[in-house]
C-alpha cells in the first residue's frame, strides 16, 4: 500500500474516532473518554507529519465539503459520491500502491 | 443482533495472549484480513485504548474501533481462562473480550447500536460465571443470543 495513502487511512480512522467519541449515542453506551480526546489529537499531529502538505491540504479542504476525505471503492462505486469508477481504473492492479481520487467527486480513495 | 454478526471462527474460547498487545492481535486475527488492512485496524484500536482502557471491569473489555478498510462489521468474542491485564477500570483481570470492528460508512448504525447491545450483555455477564465453563463456540453463541434477549 501506498505509504500517503496508509497515512490518509490512518487519519481518516482517527477523525472518525474524534467525531464518534463527542457524539451523545457513544457517551450514553458508557465509555467515559472526557477530556481524552486531546490525546487523540496528539496522535493525528503524529500522522500528519507522514502526509504531503498539499495532500494534507486536500484532505482538510474535501473533510470540510464531505465531512470526510477518503472513501472506500466498493465494487467499482466511489462510497462517497456513488458514481461508478471508469473500468481502466477498477482494473488496474496496483491501485493501493498510488494515491488517487475520484474522477467525479475528487475525494481520494481507497480500494476494499 | 449479536447472534448475526457472531461466527463459530470468530468465538475463539481459549485465548494464548498474557497481554494487552497480544490479545488484540490474537482477536483481529480471527478476521483473517491481509497483513496490511489488520496492521491498520490495530493501529485504530490501539489508539482508542490509548485514551481510556474499553476494559469496563468485572472480567469484561469491548475493545472497538472504526477503520476505512473494512467491509462491514465484524465481531470476535474471546475468553481467556487465566486472565489478562488489560488496564481495566477496576484494575482485575479481563477473561472476556468482544472485538468490534466497522468501517466509517455504517447506514443502518450497526455499530453504535451492536456496542450498546454489547454494554447490555456485559452488565448481564458481570453477575454471572457460568460463561466460562461452556466449550463449543456455537453453545457460546447461543448462550449470548440468550442474554441479549433477556429483559
Amino acid at each position: 500500500m501506498h505509504p500517503v495513502l496508509e497515512a490518509l487511512i490512518a487519519l481518516n480512522d482517527l477523525d472518525v474516532m474524534i467525531q464518534e467519541l463527542q457524539s451523545p449515542d457513544y457517551r450514553e453506551i458508557g465509555f467515559d473518554v472526557e477530556d481524552q480526546i486531546f490525546k487523540l489529537e496528539k496522535a493525528r499531529t503524529e500522522i500528519i507529519k507522514k502526509i504531503p502538505e498539499e495532500v494534507l491540504k486536500k484532505y482538510e479542504k474535501l473533510k470540510k465539503k464531505y465531512k470526510r476525505g477518503i472513501a472506500p471503492v466498493i465494487g467499482g462505486v466511489c462510497m462517497n459520491c456513488f458514481s461508478l469508477l471508469p473500468i481502466a481504473m477498477t482494473s488496474e492492479a496496483d491501485r493501493n500502491e498510488k494515491l488517487s481520487t475520484c474522477p467525479n467527486c475528487g475525494i481520494f480513495i481507497y480500494w476494499v | 443482533m449479536l447472534e448475526k454478526l457472531l461466527d463459530k471462527d470468530r468465538v475463539i474460547l481459549d485465548l494464548k495472549s498474557k497481554n494487552k498487545d497480544d490479545v488484540l492481535k490474537e482477536l483481529l486475527a480471527a478476521l483473517k484480513l491481509p497483513e496490511d488492512k489488520e496492521k491498520l485496524v490495530y493501529e485504530a484500536l490501539k489508539k482508542r485504548e490509548s485514551i481510556g482502557s474499553t476494559g469496563i471491569g468485572k472480567g469484561i473489555a469491548i475493545p472497538h474501533t472504526r477503520s476505512l478498510v473494512l467491509d462491514r462489521v465484524y465481531l470476535v468474542v474471546g475468553r481467556s481462562k487465566e486472565g489478562v491485564d488489560f488496564d481495566a477500570l477496576d484494575g482485575k483481570p479481563v477473561h472476556l473480550f468482544f472485538l468490534l470492528c466497522a468501517p466509517p460508512q455504517d447506514p443502518g448504525t450497526t455499530y453504535l447500536l451492536t456496542l450498546g447491545k454489547i454494554a447490555h450483555v456485559a452488565r448481564k455477564l458481570s453477575k454471572r460465571e457460568d460463561y466460562m465453563d461452556i466449550e463449543d463456540p456455537g453453545e457460546f453463541i447461543k448462550y449470548l443470543a440468550k442474554l441479549e434477549e433477556e429483559e
